[in-house]
């Protein structure tokens, strides 16, 4: 017998899914069997708060929020079943992210989300985004249902000696703060997540840190009652710190980049307002405007999120693109 | 505009430790002052205030009506020792010298790595039965 496809529109996937604005990064699911497959699209309007957190007069949709976009309308293969809708879920790990192109405001972004697998609240599938029918982005990811699995939420300042250990990271500090990564970066307010830098080697490795707040504007819509960060502001915190790793380089101040490939990322741990997060970045290669690195991070010393990366120096990788190819 | 993001220790009534952790990422920060940016002084006063309701406010009878149970009546001696900066975790103690006649009066210090940046003396009116 064949599945009965049903659609949402936004009241709809409000019903479903916790996240709300800003944070509702869909904007319309036409063709959905629960179990199986959602699809849908999101259309980008530069009236959106994170168009306007770079010193670049062309704006562009981040690839975070492309992660962001294809995550919830895998939200939608499951939770538009009618016994899971309005749990809360959250990303676990992403894996084979690929940007392929730059998606601009104004535009629609498809997406299409395949359920390969979903047991005991952990969700496995793959998505794909097309913009105008061109392969845009594509990812595999897990997402769990909390509700489902057993809470991953630790107990705030639970251990006192674990506080401690964070007081004395801060303790060994250099003058290394918002001032000087904002030399160093093109990234403003509200989409610049770093505070300080407690360590760097330019060129090499460095240690970062953002600190979370409840007052920051992500946390009411995510979610009411239970804020925590959302896993694609994790992946930015560290994209940052990795970007800086070269950025900082006196010769690469303040110049455009791009991330374009993402492996492995890991979001172990919950985030909750008033903890920091330490970000350890390091930049394994770096050649004709291609860098690749890691990033690894600690809440109280415990691990967090972690991927490895692939990012571009844009105009750096325009002058060893072959010239012969219009 | 909630202003802390964590309780160390509270006795109602008597004191309370909190925190809140400062980030670039907050509306503030980026015209106060753009190439400066420091947490601005009137924003920490209402982080202590909101410290200090809390030890008056979870003390017993908690009816959720919608008359406020209590009211700001003063703010005194506030003295800025050094300025608190994105990365910083502003610490704010709140010790209550006095409940009696319908005020609550509290010392309260703030510090960034155990180190004193800001103080004042608070004064709330309560309004009835708390």
């Amino acid at each position: 017998m064949e599945d009965q496809a049903i659609s949402f529109d936004i009241p709809g996937i409000m019903g479903c899914q916790q996240n709300r604005y800003p944070m509702l990064f869909i904007d319309r699911v036409t063709e959905c069997v629960p179990r199986k497959y959602a699809k849908g699209f999101k259309l980008f309007t530069y009236n959106e708060w994170y168009f306007h957190g770079y010193e670049k007069t062309t704006p562009k949709v981040w690839n975070v929020i492309q992660i962001e976009a294809m995550s919830q309308m895998f939200l939608m293969t499951f939770l538009s079943e009618e016994r899971l809708r309005g749990h809360i879920a959250m990303s676990n790990k992403f894996d084979k992210v690929q940007f392929l192109r730059k998606i601009l405001p104004g535009e629609r972004l498809d997406l299409e989300a395949t359920l390969q697998s979903f047991g005991r609240g952990v969700a496995r599938g793959k998505v794909t985004g097309h913009v105008n029918g061109v392969l845009s982005c594509s990812m595999e990811c897990t997402i769990v249902v909390p509700d489902l699995f057993g809470n991953l939420r630790p107990s705030l300042l639970a251990d006192p000696a674990v506080q401690n250990q964070y007081r004395d990271v801060l303790d060994g500090d250099i003058d290394f703060g918002i001032e000087k990564i904002r030399e160093c970066m093109l990234n403003v307010y509200p989409w610049l997540f770093l505070d300080r830098v407690i360590e760097i080697e330019p060129g090499k490795n460095l240690r970062a840190v953002k600190n979370f707040t409840y007052n920051e504007h992500f946390f009411p819509a995510h979610f009411p009652g239970d804020p925590s960060v959302p896993g694609f502001i994790q992946i930015e915190c560290c994209m940052q710190a990795f970007l800086l790793t070269f950025l900082s380089l006196e010769q690469y101040k303040r110049r455009e980049t791009a991330d374009r490939i993402l492996n492995n990322v890991h979001v172990r741990r919950k985030i909750v307002p008033g903890e920091s997060l330490e970000m350890v970045a390091s930049l394994k290669s770096f050649s004709r405007g291609i860098a690749k690195g890691t990033v690894e991070s600690f809440v109280n010393g415990e691990p967090a999120i972690s991927f490895e990366v692939t990012a571009v120096v844009v105009d750096e990788l325009e002058r060893f693109k072959p010239k012969s190819k219009v | 505009m909630l202003l802390i993001d964590g309780v160390t220790l509270i006795k109602p009534g008597v004191m309370c430790n909190a925190f809140k952790n400062l980030t670039y990422n907050e509306w503030f920060f980026p015209s106060h002052f753009p190439d400066h940016p420091i947490m601005p002084g009137s924003l920490q006063l209402e982080a202590f205030t909101q410290a200090f309701a809390l030890p008056l406010l979870i003390n017993g009878n908690s009816e959720s009506d919608n008359e406020i149970p209590i009211l700001l009546a003063g703010i005194d001696k506030v003295r800025y020792y050094r300025s608190v900066f994105p990365g910083d975790r502003l610490d704010i103690f709140v010790q209550i010298e006095r409940v009696a006649m319908g005020i609550a009066t509290a010392n309260v210090k703030a510090e960034v790595r155990e180190e004193i940046v800001t103080e004042c003396k608070i004064t709330y009116k309560l309004m009835r039965g708390v």
